[in-house]
């Protein structure tokens, strides 16, 4: 049986589920463009959150 | 690294350099607790794991190998290389305008004093603000997306310059091949209906103050003759939210140690109707009686776990809103690039005064050590500058050793100079709190993917 597979949205294992696959190091090489919105101008200006903003080639 | 972590009875671990998140049952999360950090099994620990199947722990076992060698679990960091291109002097895209050093509120906990910040009250110049537009265009690059925010004091107080502004801006970005998006911190007291129809035609999005229950807001909100607002800001709020359809805003709160229950204030802003919420620490001084100290964290942490419960909850009965703080998009936020540094504060964000100088962001403003120049004359050459440049994740070490690094970016440099005087050294407290939020997020996700 095929337990494992890369394609599937959810892995079919027994004691794990992945919520989410490696995201963050795709597209390395293009990264840092620099025009995404600057965190602290968008909601918080006291303190900095970042993971939450959207990139603009997405 | 990873970092796993228990919440409401789900065990959830993420893989800090891939991104990858991954729910356990317990005998994962117990397999799990036999690696270290660089994803060896330690085999004695793995032993001692007898309330357990051994063909449940061996299942478990070959599961965590499968992550391993699919790169989804115990990844290395690859991205040391693309750090000095990343992080090479950039041009400037976003400015912080003080439009006003002036505000008709007094609230207790304000970093800009009663509104005039280290200085004077002042207002700023359609000259100041025309000059400030030219100086960002010239110092923008190739960047097309550049951002102005129409801050204070109160940018209200100041709002035909507001407009002239706006109107110069649009003026320049065609020929200068710009896109300008404007956004405005406001405490709403004089928004009246010309305002709105303004702010709803140009800003790109309004922040609104509000701190959440009536008599949280009126104790630290207060204006000049010591009355509340909260019943003045509430029902023009609204209109202003309606008025833009329920669009590109944020209903913003903040919460001290008086209210540590901050997450009633959350759901009261909630339940008011507004959708977009975002309520956040205060970072006060430490003899203010309002600041966050160490013996809260315990308190506002279980309220954050509190909060993510009943967030959910809402969110699946129809009662949905967005609480800026828990948000995370796993799958299409930010590229690393970006989560390196953060907010861009002093390199690609910079504050100007009424009188158009320059410094890193709103919350160094009137400390003349950091003063970066002037909108007439341009950059000064402060070599503190260079250390903004230089300042990322890894070269901090309390952020480089950190889970939470690539979600929070470091943290604020403001907040680590107020504390620390070392813009490299973060805000500890802060650091707590947002690693809080970053957990709650996740197990936000987790709740999420369940339901789907």
């Amino acid at each position: 049986m095929l337990w494992y597979q890369m394609d599937m949205e959810v892995y079919k294992m027994k004691h794990i589920k992945t919520i989410n696959f490696s995201t963050l190091n795709k597209d390395v090489k293009k990264a840092g463009c620099g025009e995404c919105q600057t965190s602290c101008q968008s909601a918080c200006k006291t303190s900095c959150t970042v993971a939450n903003q959207k990139c603009e080639r997405k | 690294m990873i970092h796993a972590y228990k919440m409401h009875g789900e065990n959830i671990v993420l893989d800090v350099n891939s991104g990858a998140v991954h729910v356990l049952d317990d005998t994962a999360y117990a397999v799990l607790q036999c690696y270290d950090q660089n994803g060896t099994l330690d085999q004695e620990k793995l032993k001692r794991l007898t309330q357990f199947e051994p063909s449940a722990l061996d299942e478990a076992v070959q599961e965590i190998e499968a992550l391993k060698e699919n790169h989804l679990l115990f990844t290395h960091d690859p991205y040391e290389e693309f750090i000095p291109l990343w992080t090479k002097q950039t041009v400037v895209k976003a400015l912080c305008l003080h439009i006003a050093h002036d505000c008709n509120l007094r609230c207790s906990y304000c970093f800009a004093g009663t509104g005039e910040y280290l200085g004077a009250r002042s207002l700023m110049s359609l000259e100041v603000g025309k000059k400030a537009i030219d100086f960002l265009i010239e110092n923008s690059g190739n960047r097309r997306n550049l951002e102005v925010d129409f801050f204070g004091g109160e940018p209200l107080m100041n709002f035909d310059v507001v407009k002239e502004i706006v109107r110069y801006a649009r003026e320049r970005e065609k020929e200068a091949q710009k896109n300008f998006r404007f956004t405005i911190t406001t405490n709403v007291l004089l928004l009246d209906e010309d305002k709105r129809n303004f702010i709803n035609e140009h800003m790109h999005n309004v922040v609104l103050s509000l701190d959440g229950r009536k008599e949280i807001n009126d104790e630290v909100r207060r204006r000049v003759d010591g009355s509340g607002c909260y019943d003045r800001i509430v029902p023009l709020a609204k209109k202003m939210v309606e008025e833009r359809k329920g669009e590109n805003y944020y209903v913003r709160g903040t919460f001290t140690r008086k209210n540590l229950d901050f997450g009633a204030d959350v759901l009261h802003l909630a339940d008011l109707g507004f959708e977009q919420i975002s309520v956040e620490p205060v970072v006060a001084n430490k003899d203010s009686g309002l600041d966050i100290r160490h013996e809260d964290l315990d308190i506002a942490c279980q309220e954050y776990e509190r909060l993510a419960k009943e967030y959910v909850e809402r969110r699946k009965n129809g009662q949905w809103f967005n609480f800026f703080h828990f948000m995370v998009d796993l799958e299409g936020g930010p590229c690393v690039a970006k989560r390196l540094r953060g907010c861009g504060s002093g390199t690609e964000y910079l504050a100007v005064t009424p009188e158009g100088d320059l410094y890193p962001c709103h919350q160094f403003v009137g400390q003349k050590e950091f003063l970066l120049g002037n909108v007439f004359q341009g950059l000064n050459n402060n070599p503190v500058r260079e250390t903004f440049v230089e300042t990322n994740v890894y070269t901090k070490p309390e952020c480089n050793t950190c889970w939470a690094k690539f979600y929070c970016s470091g943290g604020c440099a403001a907040n680590a100079w107020q504390f620390n005087k070392d813009i490299k050294v973060p805000y500890d407290i802060g650091c707590a709190l947002e690693k809080k939020r970053v957990e709650c997020a996740l197990w936000i996700k987790s709740q999420e993917a369940e339901q789907e």
